[in-house]
């Protein structure tokens, strides 16, 4: 019933933009054409990163995520970390998981914004901050940044206050055309493992996504390889 | 002589599984419950215009700031239109025709990790997850108990 009353509310609602312009969206249900909780960080409990909707666009290549303890880091600490915007950035996600998804550390916004956090002021409003701190279950923190002006994102992660073991930093940016639909974007990703120091991890854990996954040619010539095989063992068992 | 042999035991082995015969149409659980339940589902974990918005295949679900069903008449962002509804219900429903019961239909494999009763999915994601790592993944179990209305004989 409650459900009927919403469809009846948004069929009868003034055609609004809801694309996927602000974060906003990314929490509303995927009825109405949001997320439906969904970040698209590319994090191991949210696999798929923004290539799945964003694509035929080469990602750009003036991005930058800076401060991340590439050494190792060291528990409690704190690290300054910023993603700096490609020209045409429709807005970016960051966060920082173990390796089943679950948030580790506290990931902060960097208080006292400056110009460059700042959304374009609108009809001489004050300008607005463009980052969002997004909070979702499985103790995960998302930072987001809006491509409404800013060109880039602070963020201060703080580690766990005892080792943890590896961690991973996953981000996804878009660099979009303004064509208001998500053909013709860039984008750009991030998957970066933050081991203790000291420590060796795992490095390999990022494959491909939707579109990029077929069978390999390799394995295409093996199975016909071994497929051949077995013809020729069931003929030789007749 | 082998073969001879086998071929009376392989009708018996089947005799015995109660081999049984697929409905000639696909089974059409209610359309409302997939309305309100399943189409959101499907929307938000498989309706990206990479995977099942994408033209090149066949299951596809059609939504706001998705696919769309016609583009020329429907924005990006516009509301869900029954027409898209009901088209992504029969895309759906036809995943779950060839089977006789819930378990086999490919709705439900294909989402599914392979160790846990799955089928072979391309839509894995960038760590070679499928969708839904079990069974008892919430969304997995709406599209469950949505899937085993179209079967109701089934045990």
């Amino acid at each position: 019933m409650r459900r009927a009353l919403l469809a009846a509310l948004i069929a009868l609602a003034p055609a609004e933009a809801a694309a996927f312009s602000e974060y906003e969206e990314f929490e509303r249900s995927a009825f109405e054409g949001g997320g439906g909780g969904r970040y698209f960080t590319g994090s191991f409990n949210d696999g798929f990163s923004c290539n799945v909707c964003h694509r035929d666009a080469p990602p750009p290549t003036d991005g930058e995520l800076t401060g991340l303890p590439l050494d190792g880091y060291v528990a409690g600490e704190t690290y300054a970390l910023e993603l700096e915007l490609p020209d045409g950035a429709s807005g970016a996600a960051l966060e920082v998981t173990d390796e089943l998804g679950n948030g580790m550390g506290t990931l902060e916004l960097v208080g006292g914004p400056q110009p460059a956090d700042l959304c374009l002021p609108v009809d001489g409003a004050p300008a607005e901050p463009a980052a969002h701190l997004n909070d979702l279950p499985q103790s995960r923190r998302v930072a987001t940044v809006d491509g409404c002006g800013a060109s880039r994102l602070r963020v201060t992660w703080t580690a766990p206050a005892s080792p943890a073991g590896p961690m991973w930093l996953h981000a996804g940016v878009v660099a979009s055309d303004g064509s208001g639909d998500p053909t013709g974007d860039g984008v750009l990703t991030y998957s970066q493992v933050i081991a203790p120091l000291g420590d060796r991890a795992e490095r390999t854990r990022v494959g491909t996504g939707c579109a990029t996954s077929p069978p390999s040619s390799t394995g295409l010539l093996a199975s016909f390889f071994f497929f051949g095989l077995l013809l020729v063992r069931a003929r030789s068992l007749r | 002589m082998r073969r001879a042999v086998r071929i009376p035991w392989l009708a018996l082995a089947l005799a015995g599984c109660g081999f049984e015969t697929p409905p000639a149409d696909p089974p059409a659980p209610s359309a409302i419950v997939f309305e309100n339940e399943v189409y959101p589902i499907l929307l938000r974990d498989c309706g990206f215009p990479d995977c099942h918005g994408s033209s090149e295949r066949f299951f596809r679900v059609f939504g706001p700031n998705r696919a769309r069903l016609d583009d020329a008449v429907t924005a990006l962002d516009d509301p869900a239109t029954p027409e898209e509804i009901a088209a992504s219900y029969e895309r759906a429903r036809s995943m779950l025709s060839g089977v006789t019961r819930p378990e086999e239909t490919l709705l439900l494999r294909k989402p599914l990790e392979v160790d846990v009763g799955g089928a072979p999915h391309m839509g894995i994601d960038q760590h070679g997850q499928d969708v839904y790592p079990s069974p008892d993944h919430p969304s997995f179990r709406i599209m469950q108990e949505w899937v085993a209305l179209g079967f109701p004989g089934a045990p």
